[in-house]
């Protein structure tokens, strides 16, 4: 339901000017810091016969499988898929219940020491390079490679507003943000919106552009673990408007060490 | 190490109260014989919140890896950077994680795969103290079955079910393979920041990018009846 991105601005008020610019949810921070489906069919009235919603957690590869496989299983036929980021001012995820003394019982249990973003992919790569031998500084050629590939990408970032190649040096000399991943293992905080439709093979004869036919699909996780924080709702909430997050409490002598 | 102090909802209370007194206790379904963690309202297999009880664990288990975090967003813990989170799986159950700060100065912390005891009387979180039942059941036996119930499981849009996910190794052919098309692609501008208009809100460059692919495929919006996107 919500977008990737930064939480909004502590105690900034709601924009009502932008609020009132569409037709809102309950919430009146919906489409501007969080988007859900209910958002866009508020206000893409064209979309009158949506029958199918689901939410795929976090990354745009997420919302693709899940697109991929509810089409393959006939639980829709014609799907649109979206992600969206959004960027306040501020630090990445900085702020909001990451700046109070105390959070709730339910976040904490898998918030507690604080691990950036990053930290899960962090993990599965240091499991990588302990299984197969390997070192984060392999990695250089593959990233700036794929800066190179980006530059190439018209709708991109890079290409659009910051047109610079990395260089190996650049990338060995970042600083870490959750070891073994560094400044450039991670992405950018970043305005956007993507779209893909998906259909099936029998109705894309009739549309315009050549399918591109999805053949297969993995997913992975850090462990191998059968529950995991990020089905949890409230990972990302922003404060509601004029709310305090802090709710008491005392993190002195909270320390687990 | 300072870091955010705990206030116990209604759902992790006993989780709570019992690592106040250098318990671990960990959701178990009686009917699925199933241990779960973060701890969930209901069994997130069969769905049961009748079956649901706290049951004791030993406290022990393994560095399956760890991680050293040098950009932590939370603010209190930013004065001990870096400092190191590893995975920890249970004996009891290796599919449950604990994340905990292991033993070692950070980049060197204790060695993968070396038993550990993360839940030992000097990690104890703070949290209000209430009387909690203690089970003393064996958890040997467990059901590891995966994720999320799949029965009725993709009328609820918050949790995609199980099997929507690919997760395990040896997958082979996919059974969808050849049967799904992408033919419609669209994109909003990029910026590094919103500038706080109306027409560049993340709702406005959504519904761009929505009608650029819709109109990229050709296709009538009437005809679209699915809606995928991430929470």
């Amino acid at each position: 339901m919500t977008t990737t991105g930064a939480y909004w601005p502590e105690g900034a008020p709601v924009p009502l000017d932008v609020v009132n610019a569409f037709h809102p949810t309950s919430d009146p921070l919906d489409g501007i810091a969080k988007l859900s489906a209910e958002w866009i069919l508020q206000n893409m009235p064209e979309l009158t016969n949506i029958q199918f919603v689901m939410y795929g957690p976090r990354c745009m590869s997420h919302a693709i499988v899940v697109a991929a496989q509810a089409v393959g299983a006939g639980l829709t036929h014609t799907c649109l898929v979206l992600k969206s980021w959004h960027n306040f001012e501020g630090r990445y995820y900085q702020g909001g219940a990451n700046a109070q003394d105390a959070i709730d019982g339910t976040s904490a249990i898998s918030r507690l020491w604080g691990t950036p973003a990053s930290y899960g992919t962090a993990v599965q790569f240091a499991e990588y390079c302990r299984k197969y031998g390997k070192t984060h500084d392999m990695m250089a050629p593959f990233i700036t490679n794929s800066r190179r590939n980006g530059l190439l990408f018209p709708e991109g970032y890079w290409a659009q507003h910051r047109p610079e190649h990395l260089t190996t040096e650049d990338y060995l000399a970042a600083r870490w943000i959750a070891k073994p991943a560094n400044l450039f293992d991670n992405d950018i905080p970043i305005m956007v919106s993507a779209a893909y439709l998906f259909t099936t093979p029998e109705r894309a004869k009739d549309m315009q552009q050549k399918p591109v036919y999805i053949l297969n699909h993995a997913s992975s996780r850090a462990t191998p673990g059968v529950s995991r924080p990020r089905w949890r709702k409230s990972r990302r909430r922003p404060p509601r408007p004029g709310a305090s997050s802090m709710r008491g409490g005392d993190h002195r002598g909270g320390s687990l060490l | 190490m300072a870091k955010q102090g705990v206030v116990p909802d209604a759902l992790t209370q006993p989780f709570w109260d019992a690592a106040n007194e250098g318990r671990l206790v960990i959701q178990h379904c009686h009917a699925c014989n199933r241990l779960q963690h973060p701890p969930a309202p209901t069994c997130q297999q069969c769905g049961s919140k009748d079956h649901l009880a706290w049951q004791e664990m030993s406290g022990r288990g393994t560095i399956y890896n760890y991680g050293v975090v040098y950009d932590c967003p939370v603010r209190l813990l930013q004065q001990d950077q870096p400092f190191n989170v590893a995975v920890i799986m249970l004996d009891e159950d290796p599919g449950i994680q604990m994340y905990l700060p292991p033993p070692g100065h950070a980049g060197g912390c204790a060695s993968p795969w070396e038993p550990v005891s993360p839940w030992s009387s000097r990690r104890r979180p703070t949290a209000k103290r209430s009387p909690s039942g203690r089970s003393s059941a064996s958890p040997s036996g467990l059901s590891r079955t995966a994720t999320r119930a799949e029965k009725g499981a993709h009328n609820d849009p918050q949790h995609p079910p199980a099997s929507l996910y690919r997760t395990t190794e040896g997958l082979g052919l996919w059974e969808h393979r050849g049967k799904v098309a992408a033919v419609g692609v669209g994109h909003s501008p990029t910026a590094r920041r919103w500038d706080g208009t109306p027409e560049t809100c993340v709702g406005a460059w959504s519904i761009l990018a929505l009608r650029r692919a819709i109109a990229d495929a050709g296709v009538s919006p009437d005809q679209i009846d699915g809606w995928s996107s991430t929470r």
